[in-house]
């Protein structure tokens, strides 16, 4: 089923011009569910299909995502941590930021809209969480 | 219990490494535009529904668009019925000069069908590939303006690289003063380098490929210079461009074979 919501989130992102990042959505998913190594799996099969899909340099993308996903449940494991619609839009904007901003450091290539795209997508995250929990 | 769970943490770090040190060299990018070519058709159905509603948002901007094109059309009737009679004279007089005429260029028309989904590069996917003739390289085009060239290409879909992306980087000549320079992609524009310090290139100037290097045939008009600045190191002038194509809402473009 993730691989769905995985190709689903790819047509959106490569099709619509938005300011929303649903992969780092789909790796932070899986680790406030399932625990930092369900989110490191999850992050690294996003960061593959991103990698087939996008410009953008593969290995890089493998490694980030991973780590997103990886973060959001190693965090969440040492934090008191309950699950409402707060905490995901928290997780979900650390979430795209981490993720923008450590590809600037490896690539230097930076997005010009990192805060938008953090908030909208973080903004979206109740909905995409509850969709993919289905 | 507790020894099994660490086991398996390990092996999946051990995994993720394998993957980043080898995957990238398993799937180059001839690789990984092989595999999005698989998406070619869910692609051109979600690109169809985004351009429907688009144009649906803008109504509005577009009735009053096709009325300022209507009015426009006259007068471009009168004048393509002048340059016809030009060339049917300028055919004549090569006729008597001997000249010979130049193979003609052959336009490849495709739909923009996807763009880079994290915004982090500007490329653009095209429904055409190698199927029909696109091949690396190839110079594409949109109405008058230059767009980029084919960096993948697929069977049946391409990715282009467009002239705003940071990778960009091609020879131009300011169609005025004929001064050569460097036009190169950024995140905020496009920007000509290296033009001399004491170079007369003013606003509104226009830009075109000069034809240096294998790719970009010469003539290609690039954009019109919006503004004229010392570089940051004062060793030369850099103009901004003003894209004559707009990047953002490109739809459909020419391949250039």
């Amino acid at each position: 089923m993730f691989f769905i919501w995985l190709i689903l989130a790819g047509l959106l992102q490569l099709t619509f011009v938005m300011d929303l990042n649903l992969f780092v959505l789909l790796a932070v998913f899986p680790g406030l569910r399932k625990g930092p190594f369900a989110g490191l799996l999850m992050g690294a099969v996003t960061g593959i299909f991103v990698g087939f899909i996008s410009a953008s340099h593969f290995a890089v993308n493998i490694a980030l995502y991973s780590l997103v996903g990886f973060l959001s449940g190693a965090v969440r494991a040492h934090i008191y941590y309950k699950e409402n619609i707060f905490m995901e839009f928290v997780f979900s904007f650390c979430g795209v930021i981490i993720f923008y901003s450590a590809y600037f450091i490896l690539t230097n290539t930076v997005k010009s809209s990192i805060f938008s795209t953090a908030l909208f997508s973080a903004a979206l995250s109740p909905l995409i969480f509850k969709i993919v929990k289905i | 219990m507790e020894k099994k769970q660490f086991s398996f943490s390990y092996i999946v770090i051990f995994i993720v490494i394998l993957g980043l040190l080898f995957l990238p060299q398993l799937f180059s990018s001839e690789v990984r535009i092989k595999i999005l070519n698989i998406f070619r058709v869910p692609l051109k159905v979600s690109s169809g529904i985004f351009y429907v509603l688009r144009d649906v948002s803008r109504f509005k901007e577009l009735r009053d668009e096709n009325k300022i094109l209507r009015d426009n059309l006259s007068s471009l009737k009168k004048e393509m019925l002048n340059l016809q009679e030009a060339g049917l004279e300028n055919q004549r007089l090569k006729d008597l000069l001997g000249f010979r005429d130049k193979e003609k260029r052959k336009f490849i028309p495709a739909m923009v069908i996807a763009r880079d989904p994290l915004g982090l590069h500007d490329t653009i996917i095209i429904d055409k590939g190698k199927r029909d003739e696109v091949s690396k390289d190839m110079v594409v085009i949109s109405g008058n303006g230059l767009v980029g060239r084919v960096r993948e290409c697929g069977w049946s879909i391409s990715r282009v690289l467009l002239i705003t992306d940071c990778d960009s980087v091609l020879s131009a000549i300011v169609q005025r003063t004929r001064e050569e320079g460097a036009v190169i992609g950024t995140r905020s524009g496009i920007i000509m380098k290296y033009l001399e310090l004491d170079s007369s290139v003013k606003e509104g100037d226009r830009v075109m490929t000069s034809g240096f290097g294998d790719v970009f045939e010469k003539g290609i008009l690039i954009g019109e210079v919006s503004s004229i600045e010392k570089d940051s190191s004062s060793l030369y002038m850099k103009a901004m461009i003003k894209p004559e194509v707009d990047i953002a809402r490109l739809e459909e473009v020419l391949v250039i074979r």
